[in-house]
C-alpha cells in the first residue's frame, strides 16, 4: 500500500477553488434561508390559516424529501417551470435555501413562540405597539433561543452543498472526484477533501456550542 | 410532464424501498448502539479515551456523509483490503454519521436531567453505573426521543446516497428507470413523493414527541 | 404559552387534508410543467441560439472526444470542434454541467442544444435525432485477468456474473442487451474510468467497453490487467455504436448544419487529424 502525497499540493490549489464554490454556495443558500425562514415562521404563528397552512405544506414537503432529489429537480424541472435557465451553482443553492429554510422556519417559529407569554404581556402593559414589541423585546429573546439550533443547520447545509456534485457544481466533492478519477489516488485526494470540510465546518460547530453555553437559558 | 406515463413502472420503484428502509434501520441501529457508550465517555471525561471520542464526533459531524460513503467505498478496499459489498458500505458509513449525531442527542439528553436527581441518587447510596441507568437514563429517554426521530428522518433522506455507489435502492431505481424510459422529470417527481410518504410519518412521530417532551418539564 | 391537548387531533385531520391537498397541488404543478415544456422547435433551435449569444453543448465525459480537468475545463477532440461550430454560428461556446442519465432529458427539456460523442440506439432515435455519425465503434466485454468466471463472451451471460454500468450510457443498453441473465448495477453519473476501477476492485466481474478507443486507452493505462471478450480489436456483434451529435427531434435545419460541419471536416482531412492529435486508433466512419 503506497500513498503518494505529492500529488496533493499539485491539485490543492483546485481543492481549494472547490472549498471557494462550497461556501458560496451555502452562503447564498443561508440568505435565502434565513430571510425564507422567517416569513414561514411568521406565516405560521399568525393564526391564519391561509397562510399558515400553505407554510406547514412547504416545510413538510422540503423536510421530508432528500435535498439530492431537490436538487435535481431544481436543475432540470425548475428552468422548465419558470422559462428562465439555471446552472448548476443557481440550483444548487436555491434549492438547498429552500431546504434549509423550512428547517429554519421551524427553529424560528420555536424561538418566537419560547418567549415567555408574560413578556407579551408586559409589552402590552408598557403600551408598546406590535411592531416596537417584536423588535425590542420578543426577537432579542428568540434569538437566545434560535441561534444555537440555526447555527448546527448552517453545518449541516454546509454538509449538504456536497450533494451539488451530483449536478456537476464545481464544488469540494466534485472536484475531488474529478481528481481523484484522474490520478488514481482516491485514498489521498478523498482524506484531504473530508479534512478540508472538517477545516470549514467546525469552526461552525464551535460557534454553536460557544452559543449554547453562553445563551443558555436556565429552566429550559 | 406527463406523470401518468411513469405509473405503471411504480412496482420497480417499490422495490428498491426494502433496501432504503434496511440501510435507514441498519445505520440507525448500528449508530444508536455505539452513541450511547460514547455519549457516557465524553460527559464521564475519561482521559485519551475521551479526546478520541470527542474527535470522532466532531469529524463525522462536520464532514458530509456523501464524503463517508465515497471514501469507505473507494479506500477500504485498498486500505486494510475490506471487500465490502456497497450495501455493508453505506450502513457502516451512515451508522457512524449517526452515531456521531446521536451521541450529542444522547449528552444533550443526560446532561439535561437535573443534578438534583443525580445527587438524591447519591443520597440513596447507588453506584454510578446504577444512578445512569436506573435514575437518569429514564428521564433523559424523555428528551432524546424527539431529535431521535429527527435524525432517523435524516437518515432515510440519507439513504438515498446509496444511489451513488449503485445500491438498487429508491433513488438507484429512480435513476435506472428514467434512463429507461427518458422521463427523469417525472420519474424524480414519483421519487419524491415517495420519500415523502416513508418519512411523513416519522416527522409527525417527531413533532408528537417534541410536545410531549415539553409538557414532561414543564415541572421541573 | 401552553397548548391545550385537545387542539391536537383537530390539528391533525386538518393536517391530513393538508396532505391530501399538497399532493394535489404537486402533481397540478407537474402537469402544469407539461405545459410550459417548450415543444419541438417550430422554428428550430438554430435562431434560439443565435438570438441567445452561446451554443449550449452538454458536458458529458467520454474519453477522449470530451473530457473534464480538476479546474472545471473541458477539453478533447470534440471540445475543438464545438469552438469551432460556434465560431461558424458566431456564437459563444458553454459547456452545460450533464451526465449520461440526463443527456437525452436534457434535449427535450432545453437545458442544451446537443449532446456530442453520443452512440445512436435505436432506443434513443425514438426521443432524439442524430447527425451523421463521425465515428464508429464497438463494445467490448472487459474482465479482470484473473477472473476465472468468464472465458468466453457466452460465460458472461449468467446471473453470477455482474456487470457494471454507467445509467443511461451505451454501454449498459449494450450490457443488458446482450447479457439479459446477468446481474446489472448502475451507476448514475459514472464515468468509463470509475466503471474500471469497479472491475479493478472486484466489486464487478465485468464492464462493456467501447474498442477501439477507450480499450487502447484501458490497455494503456492498466497494461494486461484485464482480458477482454470477443477480444481487443474485435466487438460484439451487438448494438454497434456510430457517433454522432444528438439534437432536438424534427429540428432538421440544426441537423443539417451539424451534418454539413461534419461532413467538411472528414473531406478536409480534420477529423482524422483531429482524432490522432488525441488519440492513436483509427477507427473514424468513411
Amino acid at each position: 500500500m503506497d500513498f503518494d502525497w505529492t500529488n496533493l499540493w499539485e491539485y490543492l490549489p483546485f481543492l481549494l477553488a472547490g472549498a471557494g464554490t462550497t461556501l458560496a454556495i451555502t452562503g447564498v443558500a443561508a440568505a435565502i434561508a434565513t430571510v425564507l425562514g422567517l416569513v414561514l415562521a411568521l406565516a405560521r404563528i399568525s393564526g391564519r390559516r391561509i397562510l399558515s397552512w400553505p407554510a406547514y405544506a412547504y416545510i413538510e414537503f422540503f423536510r421530508t424529501t432528500p435535498p439530492l432529489i431537490q436538487i435535481v429537480w431544481f436543475y432540470f424541472v425548475v428552468p422548465v417551470l419558470i422559462g428562465y435557465e439555471l446552472n448548476s451553482f443557481q440550483a444548487a443553492s436555491a434549492a438547498l435555501g429552500l431546504n434549509v429554510a423550512a428547517f429554519l422556519g421551524e427553529i424560528f417559529r420555536a424561538g418566537i413562540q419560547g418567549v415567555d407569554a408574560t413578556q407579551r404581556d408586559a409589552a402590552q402593559v408598557l403600551g408598546l405597539s406590535r411592531t416596537d414589541t417584536y423588535r425590542f423585546v420578543i426577537l432579542p429573546q428568540a434569538l437566545r433561543i434560535v441561534l444555537p439550533p440555526a447555527t448546527t443547520t448552517i453545518m449541516l447545509l454546509l454538509k449538504a452543498t456536497a450533494l451539488a456534485s451530483a449536478i456537476g457544481t464545481m464544488e469540494l466533492t466534485r472536484v475531488g472526484q474529478l481528481i481523484s478519477i484522474e490520478t488514481f489516488r482516491p485514498f489521498e485526494i478523498l482524506t484531504a477533501v473530508a479534512i478540508i470540510y472538517f477545516i470549514i465546518n467546525y469552526p461552525i460547530a464551535l460557534a454553536a456550542r460557544h452559543l449554547e453555553r453562553r445563551l443558555a437559558i436556565s429552566g429550559h | 410532464m406527463e406523470i401518468e406515463t411513469v405509473l405503471p413502472d411504480l412496482p420497480f420503484l417499490l422495490m428498491g424501498i426494502p433496501l432504503t428502509l434496511a440501510i435507514t434501520a441498519g445505520a440507525f441501529l448500528l449508530g444508536t448502539v455505539s452513541a450511547l457508550p460514547m455519549a457516557v465517555i465524553r460527559i464521564a471525561q475519561v482521559p485519551i479515551v475521551t479526546a478520541v471520542v470527542v474527535a470522532w464526533i466532531e469529524f463525522f459531524r462536520t464532514t458530509p456523509p456523501l464524503i463517508h460513503i465515497i471514501w469507505a467505498y473507494y479506500v477500504l478496499p485498498v486500505m486494510f483490503g475490506l471487500r465490502l459489498s456497497a450495501l455493508t458500505v453505506v450502513i457502516l458509513a451512515l451508522a457512524a454519521n449517526t452515531s456521531a449525531q446521536m451521541a450529542e442527542i444522547f449528552r444533550a439528553g443526560i446532561q439535561a436531567v437535573p443534578q438534583g436527581q443525580r445527587e438524591a441518587g447519591m443520597v440513596l447510596g447507588l453506584s454510578a453505573w446504577q444512578r445512569l441507568w436506573d435514575i437518569v437514563l429514564p428521564q433523559a429517554i424523555r428528551l432524546i426521543m424527539a431529535p431521535s426521530a429527527n435524525a432517523t428522518v435524516s437518515l432515510l433522506k440519507d439513504s438515498s446516497l446509496a444511489a451513488l455507489i449503485a445500491v438498487p435502492e429508491l433513488m438507484n431505481r429512480g435513476q435506472i428507470l428514467s434512463t429507461q424510459n427518458f422521463r427523469p422529470l417525472e420519474v424524480l417527481t414519483l421519487v419524491a413523493i415517495l420519500y415523502f410518504v416513508l418519512t411523513y410519518p416519522l416527522a409527525l412521530l417527531a413533532g408528537a414527541l417534541e410536545r410531549r417532551s415539553r409538557v414532561a418539564f414543564r415541572g421541573l | 404559552m401552553t397548548r391545550d391537548v385537545g387542539q391536537q387531533s383537530g390539528a391533525c385531520r386538518g393536517r391530513l387534508w393538508l396532505l391530501a391537498a399538497g399532493a394535489a397541488a404537486l402533481a397540478a404543478g407537474a402537469l402544469a410543467a407539461g405545459g410550459a415544456s417548450p415543444a419541438a422547435a417550430e422554428d428550430g433551435v438554430l435562431e434560439e441560439i443565435k438570438q441567445r449569444g452561446t451554443l449550449r453543448v452538454a458536458g458529458v465525459v467520454y474519453r477522449p472526444l470530451i473530457m473534464r480537468r480538476p479546474s472545471g475545463e473541458y477539453y478533447g477532440a470534440d471540445v475543438e470542434f464545438m469552438g469551432e461550430l460556434a465560431d461558424e454560428l458566431g456564437v459563444e461556446l458553454e459547456f452545460v454541467n450533464a451526465g449520461w442519465d440526463t443527456a437525452v432529458a436534457g434535449i427535450t427539456t432545453g437545458k442544451w442544444d446537443m449532446v456530442p460523442a453520443m452512440c445512436v440506439t435505436p432506443k434513443r432515435e425514438e426521443v432524439v435525432d442524430f447527425s451523421v455519425p463521425y465515428m464508429t465503434i464497438g463494445g467490448v466485454v472487459t474482465v479482470l485477468s484473473e477472473n476465472d468466471k468468464i472465458s468466453s463472451v457466452e460465460d458472461a451471460n449468467r446471473p453470477e456474473v455482474l456487470f457494471a454500468n454507467v445509467a443511461g450510457g451505451w454501454s449498459e443498453q449494450i450490457a443488458r442487451e446482450a447479457f439479459p441473465n446477468a446481474t446489472h448495477k448502475e451507476f448514475g453519473g459514472a464515468t468509463d474510468d470509475q466503471l474500471a476501477v469497479e472491475v479493478l476492485s472486484g466489486r464487478a466481474d465485468a464492464a462493456i467497453f467501447d474498442t477501439p478507443v477507450t480499450i487502447a486507452l484501458i490497455v494503456e493505462q492498466y497494461g494486461d490487467r484485464f482480458k477482454f471478450f470477443p477480444s481487443a480489436t474485435e466487438p460484439l456483434d451487438v448494438l454497434p455504436c456510430p457517433v454522432a451529435y444528438a439534437y432536438e427531434k424534427g429540428d432538421d435545419a440544426f441537423g443539417q448544419a451539424l451534418n454539413d460541419f461534419i461532413s467538411a471536416r472528414k473531406e478536409s482531412g480534420a477529423l482524422q487529424a483531429m482524432f490522432e492529435k488525441y488519440m492513436t486508433a483509427e477507427y473514424i466512419q468513411e
